[in-house]
């Protein structure tokens, strides 16, 4: 009797560590470093990209909803593989924020996000791939990513509260700094989006000059979003 | 012989326990990698932005600050001031303070916690929709008006205007801004990254950001000659042969680079003020509709490449 009810416990604590383990690794934020796996650029530049993500994980941490944050350090291997990083992320979160630094661009009037593998994203496969979410931040830090409303749209009819992308190309080192800054203060207490995106560029054009791409931007969906409340 | 029995239960609870921990390590490190993906939790990550005023000495107390915020900003509400001591890289320690404010937008600003100077500010409030139309000349007016009113006569004596941007709404309920930059010139050469930028909105004229970086260290610049050792030819011959050794660009592209302007700034790179010639240019890889160029600031006494901002995304 003793040795059959050991094994029940044994067994139940076999089937609970199965379903625990993952419930309890569900991340609240992702980032995706996809644009240094690309090739056309200096070990300099992918060294200053990964310093800016680091920023950016530092400071979302802050957040007192976001406790774990998965960082894809070379990119999610392709575009499914960045919407299941996406579904995985914890839904009862506040608010999920995702930052992809990427290349992207439109083709026939789509918008697209690519990624190392060659393949692209775009809206209708948000829209097959995509669980429906309750709310959301994306950030998707990629040339012409939001000139058509189409792939922002598509995460907010998934759910997400707002998109941010550019409406023209960008420079890479422009586009870090832009979200390390961006982050640094939407991280901040009752700080929003818009207001965020702002300091960011003024940032951009101390240190390198020039903004004017990165202000080129786009918001879909709530500009008025405070990711820290 | 009962004993050996209970014994082999044990061995056997001991294998089974093994087993468990394995398989949830498994587990764990399967959610952790999936894919690339490394799992940082705050756990592991310390804290280390915010300051702990109690063992910082700052003449501007947060009481102060939240004051200042309270006065210059009638709109914000009182309950939700927040502020926090941050070690700036740019401002050195500032207060940051933010707020909600009655129309249901968000403010915050930066103030020099040695003295109280206002150093930015981005309110959200005055970032709204209005029925009006100012024109350039006119946002030009206000933005110095603006500066006026908050900046010493000396030291508006040291910038100069640099740019005036028109810039379309980020959003469907946001306006139209001009966004105003003001360069600081020390000796005679501007700097990149010292002077004024403020943004007045296009629909209703009111200033809805303000800021003023003044970073750089005199003292550093006046042991630098500002005479250039090399000409901004010479200075383009080496951006060339930079691309020329870069993989990742090549000779093709460092043979047709097309210069669209060469200027002297003050350039700060690791901590260091250099005297750069900053060129700006495309080449073969640009096509007719890029209109962002590539930049590089080379030092224009050693001719040492400081930055090349030259990959688009």
């Amino acid at each position: 009797m003793s040795r059959k009810r050991t094994s029940l416990y044994i067994y139940i604590l076999l089937i609970a560590t199965l379903f625990a383990a993952p419930a309890s690794a569900d991340p609240d934020a992702m980032l995706d470093r996809s644009r240094t796996q690309f090739g056309d650029l200096s070990t300099n530049q992918i060294n200053y990209i990964n310093a800016r993500f680091n920023e950016v994980r530092n400071d979302l941490i802050l957040i007192s909803d976001i406790s774990i944050i998965a960082d894809y350090q070379s990119g999610t291997v392709n575009d499914h593989g960045f919407i299941n990083g996406i579904n995985s992320l914890d839904d009862t979160t506040n608010v999920n924020v995702v930052l992809i630094h990427t290349h992207g661009g439109i083709f026939l009037l789509s918008t697209f996000l690519k990624f190392k593998d060659g393949s692209h994203l775009y809206n209708s496969d948000v829209n097959s791939w995509m669980s429906q979410r309750d709310g959301g931040f994306i950030f998707a830090g990629a040339c012409e990513s939001a000139k058509n409303t189409d792939l922002g749209n598509e995460f907010i009819n998934k759910g997400f509260d707002t998109y941010f992308g550019y409406k023209d190309t960008v420079n890479t080192l422009h586009n870090a700094r832009f979200y390390s800054e961006f982050f640094s203060m939407g991280t901040f207490t009752n700080v929003a989006v818009s207001e965020a995106a702002n300091y960011a560029e003024d940032e951009v054009e101390e240190e390198f000059g020039d903004a004017t791409d990165v202000a080129n931007n786009r918001f879909i969906g709530n500009s008025n979003l405070c990711l820290r409340t | 012989m009962f004993k050996n029995l209970r014994g082999v239960e044990i061995m056997k609870l001991k294998l089974i326990c093994i087993l468990c921990l394995i398989l949830s390590c498994a587990i764990f490190v399967a959610f952790a990698f999936e894919e690339g993906g490394i799992i940082f939790t705050k756990e592991n990550m310390k804290q280390t932005k915010y300051l702990d005023p109690s063992t910082s000495e700052v003449n501007i107390s947060f009481e102060n600050a939240k004051n200042k915020l309270m006065s210059e900003n009638p709109e914000v509400i009182n309950e939700s001031i927040h502020g926090e001591l941050i070690d700036d890289d740019d401002f050195g320690i500032i207060w940051q303070m933010s707020s909600k404010t009655t129309n249901g937008k968000s403010i915050v600003i930066g103030i020099d916690a040695s003295n109280g100077e206002r150093l930015f500010v981005y309110d959200g409030s005055k970032n709204v929709q209005g029925k009006n139309s100012i024109s350039k000349d006119a946002a030009l007016e206000i933005a110095e008006k603006y500066i006026e009113s908050k900046v010493s006569a000396e030291k508006i004596n040291e910038i100069e205007l640099e740019d005036v941007n028109y810039i379309e709404p980020a959003a469907y309920d946001l306006p139209g801004t001009y966004k105003i930059s003001y360069t600081r010139i020390i000796r005679g050469i501007p700097s990149l990254s010292d002077g004024i930028q403020l943004r007045v909105n296009e629909e209703t004229g009111e200033v809805s950001s303000y800021r003023k970086r003044w970073s750089m260290d005199e003292e550093k610049i006046a042991l630098i000659d500002t005479k250039p050792s090399i000409t901004d030819e010479k200075a383009v011959e080496i951006l060339k042969e930079y691309m020329n050794t870069e993989p990742y660009i090549g000779e093709e592209k460092a043979n047709t680079v097309k210069v669209i302007s060469s200027n002297l700034v003050w350039k700060e790179d690791d901590d260091e003020t250099h005297l750069a010639w900053w060129v700006r240019f495309i080449d073969s890889s640009f096509t007719t509709g890029d209109e962002y160029p590539a930049s590089a600031w080379i030092d224009a006494h050693s001719g040492e490449m400081l930055l090349l901002d030259y990959a688009r995304d």
